[in-house]
Parts: C-alpha cells; structure tokens; sequence
C-alpha cells in the first residue's frame, strides 16, 4: 500500500477508535491534542506497520518523533 | 452487552502491556464503554489502587511469567533451582491473591501462566521437559482459588485456538512490553466476557430435543429401532458423544427434555431399552412425543415444567421446524442441529463448574415431578382443591452461611418473582455483616417432592422501620400461591415494612406491584 495521508490519518482514525478527528488540515498540529495518548501510539504503530507491511525502526517509536502527520510522513518514507 | 443495566468496571493486575488492545475488545464486547483501571503488579497494593479495585465489578490478574522469572528456561535440567523458582512463584501469587481476596469483594479471574513461548523445542525437540512446571503451577494457583470461587483462565488453550505464530507479537514484547497480539488479547476479553456472563448466571435453564438425527440418526417410525444410528463406533459414535455431552450439560443443571414427532411409546422403548443410549428416561423432564406441532409441544414444556419461554434452547435438524418455532415462538433460542457446529451453537449456555450436585438433583426431581403435579391438577375439580392436594410446606428460617450460594444463584435466575437485585455470594456476605440487616430463606416441599430451598428475602432495620432489600422467588413454585404467603409473612413480622427499591426487569412488574400494594 502507498504511503499517503489518507493512510495515515486511517490509521489514527482506528488507533483512537474514534469514527471521526478535529481538522488536521495543519499536519504540523501535534497529535497528542486530537487525543493520542501512549497506549494510542501504540495502537497507532502497529496499525500502521500491518496496513503499510513495513518495520518502523526502534529510533523512531517515540511519541515526540511521530507526533504530527509531517513527522509520521517523513519517518514512514525514511522506512520505505 | 450491558447485562446488569450499568456499565462494567474492570481492575486489570497485570505485569505486561495490554491495554492497547484489551479495551478496545471488551468495550466491542460488552457493547458498552466500560471503565478498566490498569494497576502495574508491583505496588498494586496503594491505597489509590485499592480504592479503584474495590469498585470493580472483575479484577483480572494476568501475570506473564517470563516477566516474573526472566531465567526460567535457564534452569534446564537443574531441578533443584527450578523448584526454588517455583517456589518463590508459588508463593508470590499466593500473597497477591490472598491480599486481594482480603481487601476486595469483587470476583477475581486469573489468567493462567503459559510457556509455549519456548523456543527450546527448536533444538531439543517437542518433548516435555521442565518437570511439568507451568501445569503445575496453574494447578496449585487454581485449587488455591477455588477455595474461594474465583477462577483460573487456561491462556494455554486460548493460545492453541490461534496457533503461538498469530499469538505473539515479539516486536511488542522488545518495544513496549507487549508480547500479544490483539488477536490473542481479543480471545483474552472474549473469555472475560464468558466468565462475566457465567457469573451473572445462565438466562437458559432448558433445552428441548428434537430426536430423529438429532438424538440418534436415522427415522425411528421408519427405519425402526434396530436400524438407528447409536454406537460407540462409526458413525453412530457422533450422536452417543453428543447425548454424552447433553449428559454433562444435565449435570451441571440444565433441563433435558424432547419434543418429537414420534409414537411415545416407539420413543420411550429407544430410552429404556437401546443399550447404545447414554440418555435414559430419567434424564428427561418431560416428554412431549406425539403428532403436534413442535410450537405446541414447546409451549406445553414450558407450562408443565413452570419455565418461560425465554428460557428455552430448542434444537431440531429440520429448518422448517426450527422456522416454524422461531416464527411462532419468538422468545424461543432455535437452533438448527448440524454435526459441525452444534456444539460451538451451545455456547449460548453460560454454566459454571462451580456447582451443588445435590441442588441440581434436587432441581431436576422438582421438575421431573411437576409432570405429576400437572397430572394432579387436571383431576382435581378446582385450583384451590389442587393446592390443598398438593400438601405444601413452606419453611422460612434464618439462612445460613452454607445457602448464601443458593441464595445468590437464585437472585441471579429469577426473573418473575423478584426485586429485582442480583448479588453474587460476595455482596450477600457484606450485606449480612450490616448492621440491623437479616437474610431469611425459604424451603418448601410438597407430597410428590422436596423443592428445597426456593426463595429469599432480605430485611433491614433502619431507625426503628424495616425495609425489605432482596426479595426473590423460583419460577418453580410459583402459581402455587407461595408469593403471596411469603408476602403474608413479612408483613405480619415487620409490622410497616417498606419495599427498599426495586429494579424492573420487564418481567416482574407484577411482582413488585404485588409488593407495593401490600407492603407501602
């Protein structure tokens, strides 16, 4: 599967369980405000590594380090 | 499902991380959104923590044991060490549990330990090595808990359904302490949600039978009594391991009982005499053979046997039949019978293995003669002249700590006749332990059996007035007139006796105006 935003906003929409998100039309908004806590990320993690089928590096799994679409985007085409 | 009309609270005791994916589940479970606390096992005993778990309805404690003894594939061979690690163990899950036991009510699930994440086999082989350790252990955890009725989950079993390859998540285990998936966190919930609902006790009490292909195969009016299929060999063998297990479920207190299109006599002659039947007459409740249709043959069950409707799981190989009932019958559980799925179909029955044997075979003989009560009814000239016959007895005494199960199995079960207040034996043990609070129960019996104990009720003085709590009757005595003796009772005893509260069941609305008529 490519790596787009949909997909990634996908995902997040399935980690927080949640059928719909406040706008993320700013992908630099920090993801904790729309309700990404530490359990979320995790979910968030391996939703996205089951749907995309790619291994994101320990490095990267820190919340700061993928807190914003911009950041999960640039860590995701690292991985790619 | 949101089966005691509040959301669930859950306390999970745990030493992994599983809380990305177990509420998820249980929420998908239970249809409702529960609120689960997650305490670490190391300083689960904080005041904070105890007050959380003292609210929850389930505490779930799930150890993994590689986290509690990181070398215990390292002892290989050296039994000596491995005895102390099981020791020490041992010995740390008897002082969470007893501690917990100790300062909480709730109904406490252990998740039992597993060690199929050994990758020994690899290189040494699939042989069993490590003197049974984990067996062991989850046995000695389970007869400790039995002791108080709480139950041991086998996660080894759960593993089995999935396979270890679908059930570990070894990139969660090194990432964030995780080492399941949710696919195996999801089997976990789904057996939390059996438990809870086998806590709350079963909603059926009875299963009706059809018999051709069912009970045996083939067509007994056609093929005859000789040529049906019944053998502990071949493919007669599948209809002897099914009656083997509606055996099993008659133990554990299910009503048996046959509804077919048959001759009675043809039928009968099939129980009592084809030495291949593991089912015989005794096992039956109440037999209705004869050419009507199954809806009619249904209804006349639950009227002899004093059950409702809703109670009964009708199983039947013909989908005419099985849509005929559920057309007819709508609160009527109908199952089509196929040999590959019958048996995960009955997983609608909720039953625990914690039961009274003699309860159950007194239960089963009260059932059984009903039918002779009903023969007694339809000779006598008046309803009234029937219950005169009927010789009844009622006894109501100050239960004892030994019926406290009863009791509460019976406010879990009634329906009808009912306050409507379920408790389990741990909330009937803080209720007695109130001041001013006295739990009564009642006995009766009758010329053609001993009922045993069929009924409850539970006053409370406050300030000098009495208000009655529980309140709770067997559908089996009831339209015998007992309710209304037993309301006689309280009344004439604790004179201006106030009903408490009461929650409506959408079926003892009858019940609870009968109270407020009589006792506000």
């Amino acid at each position: 599967m490519d790596i787009t935003f949909e997909t990634i906003h996908s995902a997040l929409l399935e980690a927080l369980d949640v059928a719909v998100l406040p706008s993320l039309a700013d992908r630099n908004r920090d993801l904790t405000e729309v309700g990404l806590d530490s359990i979320g990320f995790i979910r968030f993690i391996v939703t996205l590594e089951a749907e995309l089928g790619v291994e994101i590096p320990e490095e990267y799994i820190l919340l700061a380090r993928m807190n914003t679409l911009n950041k999960v985007m640039q860590v995701l085409s690292t991985v790619k | 499902m949101d089966i005691q009309g509040k959301d669930l609270n859950i306390s999970v005791i745990s030493n992994i991380t599983i809380e990305h994916f177990f509420g998820m589940h249980i929420n998908s479970l239970f249809d409702t959104s529960s609120e689960i606390n997650y305490i670490p096992s190391n300083g689960c005993f904080e005041n904070r923590h105890i007050e959380v778990m003292q609210k929850s309805d389930l505490i779930l404690v799930w150890l993994n044991i590689r986290k509690l003894s990181p070398g215990i594939l390292s002892n290989i061979g050296f039994k000596d060490e491995l005895q102390i690690v099981y020791k020490d163990i041992l010995e740390y899950v008897k002082v969470i549990y007893l501690k917990l036991r100790n300062e909480v009510n709730s109904k406490i699930i252990w998740m039992g330990f597993e060690d199929y994440f050994d990758f020994l086999q690899e290189v040494v082989g699939n042989i069993l090595h490590n003197y049974n350790f984990i067996d062991r252990l989850n046995q000695e955890i389970k007869d400790l808990l039995s002791e108080t009725s709480d139950i041991v989950i086998d996660l080894k079993r759960l593993i089995s359904y999935i396979g270890t390859r679908d059930a570990y998540d070894t990139k969660g285990l090194y990432r964030w302490n995780s080492p399941y998936t949710s696919d195996l966190i999801y089997l976990a919930a789904k057996e939390i949600f059996k438990q809870f609902r086998i806590l709350k006790r079963n909603e059926k009490k009875c299963i009706v039978l059809d018999c051709d292909n069912v009970l045996w195969g083939g067509i007994l009016s056609e093929d005859g009594i000789e040529n049906i299929s019944l053998a502990s060999n071949g493919p007669g063998q599948f209809f002897q391991d099914f009656q083997r297990f509606l055996l099993t479920l008659h133990t554990l207190g299910i009503i048996l009982t046959v509804s077919s299109k048959n001759d009675l006599s043809d039928v009968l002659k099939v129980f009592n005499s084809h030495s291949e039947m593991i089912l015989r007459e005794e096992h039956i409740a109440s037999f209705q053979v004869n050419w009507n249709n199954k809806a009619e043959q249904i209804q006349l069950i639950a009227v002899v046997l004093n059950i409702s409707l809703d109670s009964i799981v009708f199983i039947d190989d013909s989908i005419f039949e099985v849509e005929s009932v559920n057309s007819i019958l709508p609160d009527v559980k109908a199952v089509l019978f196929k040999k590959e799925n019958i048996y995960s179909s009955l997983s609608l029955f909720n039953l625990s293995l914690d039961f009274d044997a003699n309860l159950i075979a007194i239960r089963n003989n009260t059932y059984q003669s009903n039918v002779h009560r009903t023969v007694l009814k339809e000779k006598t000239a008046s309803y009234e002249e029937y219950l005169n016959a009927l010789d009844t007895k009622i006894n109501i005494h100050i239960a004892d700590d030994l019926e406290y199960y009863r009791i509460s199995e019976l406010s879990q079960r009634a329906n009808k006749c009912t306050v409507g207040k379920r408790y389990t034996v741990s909330e009937i043990k803080e209720k007695i332990s109130t001041k001013g609070y006295k739990l009564y129960a009642v006995d009766v019996s009758d010329k053609f059996s001993d009922l045993g104990l069929v009924g409850a009720f539970g006053v409370i003085q406050l300030s000098g007035i009495y208000y009655l709590d529980l309140f709770c009757l067997s559908c089996r005595v009831l339209g015998r007139n007992i309710e209304n003796q037993l309301i006689s009772y309280v009344k004439t005893n604790f004179k201006d006796i106030k009903v408490e509260s009461c929650i409506r069941t959408q079926k003892n609305d009858g019940l609870i105006d009968l109270l407020l008529l009589h006792l506000n």
